[in-house]
């Protein structure tokens, strides 16, 4: 609570008796009767990997909240800031334009490299952040990239590792891995993440080939998972496609278990038909699968308003925007230090999809929900095997 | 040795295209003395105006592409008379900047048009491979190789056998004698922008059924196809189609059968070892110009 001084509460009481010059007790841009949320994310059109997923499931879910009745009776606005994924330092000076909208809470920021690199405005601006970035081990509380302002609804990224080599050793027991991925930071750490993984159960990759993100030709990738039992491949939805072309058409029959790419390339129709019968996606939830009526509900919803399937990662913008709600309420208001007390007590599990509760760690991770989901040839996915990790400590360094 | 075989059919396919969009960059460079930037987001233009005139018109693939190319062709023009003929009094630095800009402004207006969601471009040749020796060969890489030799033979007839390719032979080796000697300049820059152009749009529709059609998706081509026009010596028809074999072979071959982690790294290392020991490339230009 801002403490006004005294000479301008005096002046300001008439009009404040008239209800003009009111405060609504909190910090934030949000008026008496709203409450300000900003959505740091691009959508179709402002790059070449921009999608409109983030932004449409906060869309959904503020117009669900406001439809019961808002947060604590004030209607939420949501606005948005282009952040660039790619381009840290344009990114940072994005982030600062989202906060000159003087928000009561912050969501989005879809790249965890330019989360690190923002971390110092973000600590500056104290206004808390629901990020949707990949949650990386740099952006871990308690490591040096990490803002003790930002929470994270994906799941940290080496239980993507951890979930992909889990099924693939105990459910497929396959000992003959294959690694492939991009040449670049997102596919060289998953890689050696997975490495490392299968090192501690005794087992080395079978192969491991890197690429890069704009290749047109991995015959020579492809050729030398011949013999795999199972591949790994965290990509882009692009290589992805070209990869389990290929595998079929040099006759390679073997699972392949990628990250929300394999949806991505499956909703954008990259991938069709045969090609699709050996996909997997290592993801927190697959909300066009979902047998649970309320995600099925969400799923629904969301195909009628956008036109589009939910992907995992309309539905964890969409959980955000409840997370949201729920530390503005146990704050009893918009005060940032409040609201940033509230992220470590809250367990979130009333109208969230993409996790059962969701519950902020001594990391700041709040999902720690890991689905296995196969897809068939026409199209259509199946969970098969879900995986809740244990909470995790901050980082010590 | 299946493996070999598949390697081999993948390398001389790449190869195919490269030779496609250094022959591009060579057509233009010859032609005009330009080095255009562009390039590689008209091949990028092409694969989109491939998935616009089959998805968004309809059209069946080949007269889908034909009118891609009909396009690419206009674009060519446009970009003659935009960027390059207001210019042609300026600096050479002037007009390679002004192909940046037009690469900046081709790749926003595609942002655009057709948003930033990854396409997939239907090939006439199918999803489908061939089966030869135990090693497996997609029919669109055949496709490839055949529409490149194709192209090959067409420019070696149009510039060994017509006034239009003597023109440009002449320029490419002495501009200030050509000009003397009454080449219109003015319409063979037209013509070699023109012929650029639908070049990078056919290697744009080639390669983009491989995998998928995105904003980036000619970028790296352009780097690679340049690499082989310098191998082949940035002035010989022949030059250039040897070295785009050459640098898709060594992707493929050395790349995947000794160098697995290196493979990517493999065209900017035989780029470098060219400037450096060879800087007039594989065939000698000064004999063999286009």
């Amino acid at each position: 609570m801002r403490k006004r001084p005294l000479l301008a509460t005096i002046l300001c009481l008439p009009l404040l008796l008239a209800g003009a010059c009111g405060d609504s007790g909190d910090e934030g841009g949000g008026t008496e009767q709203t409450i300000k949320l900003v959505g740091l994310w691009e959508i179709k059109g402002e790059s070449s990997q921009a999608i409109n997923d983030y932004h449409d499931g906060a869309l959904l879910a503020v117009e669900d909240i406001n439809a019961a009745g808002g947060i604590m009776g004030r209607k939420v606005v949501l606005d948005r800031v282009a952040i660039d994924p790619l381009n840290p330092q344009k990114a940072t000076s994005q982030f600062l334009e989202a906060v000159d909208k003087d928000p009561d809470m912050l969501i989005g920021f879809p790249s965890a490299t330019a989360l690190i690199s923002a971390k110092g405005q973000i600590d500056r601006s104290g206004i808390p952040l629901i990020a949707t970035a990949s949650a990386s081990t740099a952006l871990r509380f308690g490591s040096a990239g990490a803002s003790e302002w930002a929470w994270y609804v994906q799941p940290y990224d080496e239980f993507k590792n951890q979930a992909a080599v889990r099924y693939v050793l105990e459910d497929l027991k396959a000992t003959k891995v294959g690694l492939m991925g991009t040449n670049e930071a997102y596919g060289t750490t998953n890689i050696k993440s997975q490495t490392a993984l299968l090192q501690q159960k005794g087992l080395t990759p079978f192969a491991s080939r890197t690429y890069d993100a704009t290749a047109t030709d991995l015959t020579q990738h492809v050729l030398a998972m011949k013999g795999a039992d199972a591949v790994i491949s965290f990509t882009f939805p692009n290589p992805l496609a070209i990869e389990m072309k290929q595998f079929l058409q040099n006759g390679i029959d073997v699972p392949v278990f990628s990250s929300s790419s394999a949806t991505l390339a499956v909703n954008n129709k990259l991938l069709t038909g045969e090609p699709l019968k050996n996909l997997h996606a290592v993801v927190p939830c697959d909300p066009a699968s979902s047998t649970d009526a309320k995600v099925k509900a969400f799923g629904e919803k969301y195909k009628t308003k956008f036109n589009e399937v939910a992907t995992s990662l309309a539905a964890g913008s969409y959980d955000a925007v409840w997370i949201a709600k729920a530390a503005i309420e146990k704050a009893g208001g918009t005060d940032p230090a409040a609201i940033k007390k509230a992220m470590t007590e809250i367990n979130v599990t009333g109208n969230v999809i993409c996790s059962g509760s969701y519950k902020a760690d001594a990391a700041h991770m709040m999902n720690r929900d890991m689905a296995i989901v196969q897809y068939a040839a026409d199209g259509s996915s199946k969970e098969i095997k879900r995986y809740t990790f244990e909470e995790l400590p901050a980082a010590t360094s | 040795m299946d493996n070999v075989i598949a390697l081999t059919a993948s390398g001389i396919a790449s190869g195919a295209v490269l030779a496609i969009a250094a022959l591009g960059f060579l057509v233009l460079h010859n032609a005009t003395g330009v080095v255009n930037f562009a390039h590689g987001d008209l091949i990028t233009l092409g694969a989109y105006l491939g998935v616009w005139a089959t998805t968004d018109l309809g059209l069946p693939v080949l007269p889908g592409y034909l009118l891609a190319l009909l396009v690419m062709a206009a674009v060519g023009l446009l970009i003659e008379r935009t960027a390059f003929a207001p210019l042609r009094k300026k600096p050479l630095i002037v007009v390679v900047i002004a192909t940046l800009a037009a690469a900046t402004v081709i790749r926003g207006l595609i942002a655009v048009w057709q948003g930033s969601t990854p396409k997939t471009l239907p090939s006439p040749a199918g999803d489908g491979a061939l089966r030869i020796a135990g090693a497996t060969i997609a029919h669109q890489r055949l496709l490839i190789v055949a529409v490149a030799a194709v192209a090959v033979v067409a420019l070696l007839l149009l510039f060994g056998r017509t006034s239009f390719g003597r023109q440009v032979r002449a320029l490419a080796t002495d501009p200030d004698t050509a000009r003397l000697q009454g080449v219109r300049t003015k319409a063979i820059g037209m013509a070699a922008f023109v012929i650029s152009s639908v070049l990078a749009g056919l290697a744009g529709l080639l390669v983009a059924p491989l995998g998928a059609v995105d904003l980036n998706l000619g970028f790296g081509l352009m780097i690679t196809a340049f690499a082989a026009a310098v191998l082949g010596g940035f002035g010989s028809l022949t030059g250039v189609v040897l070295g785009a074999l050459a640098i898709g072979l060594i992707e493929q071959l050395v790349g995947g059968l000794l160098f697995p982690s290196y493979s990517t790294m493999l065209a900017p290392i035989v780029l470098f070892l060219v400037i450096v020991f060879r800087p007039q490339g594989l065939v000698n230009v000064t004999r063999s110009r286009l």
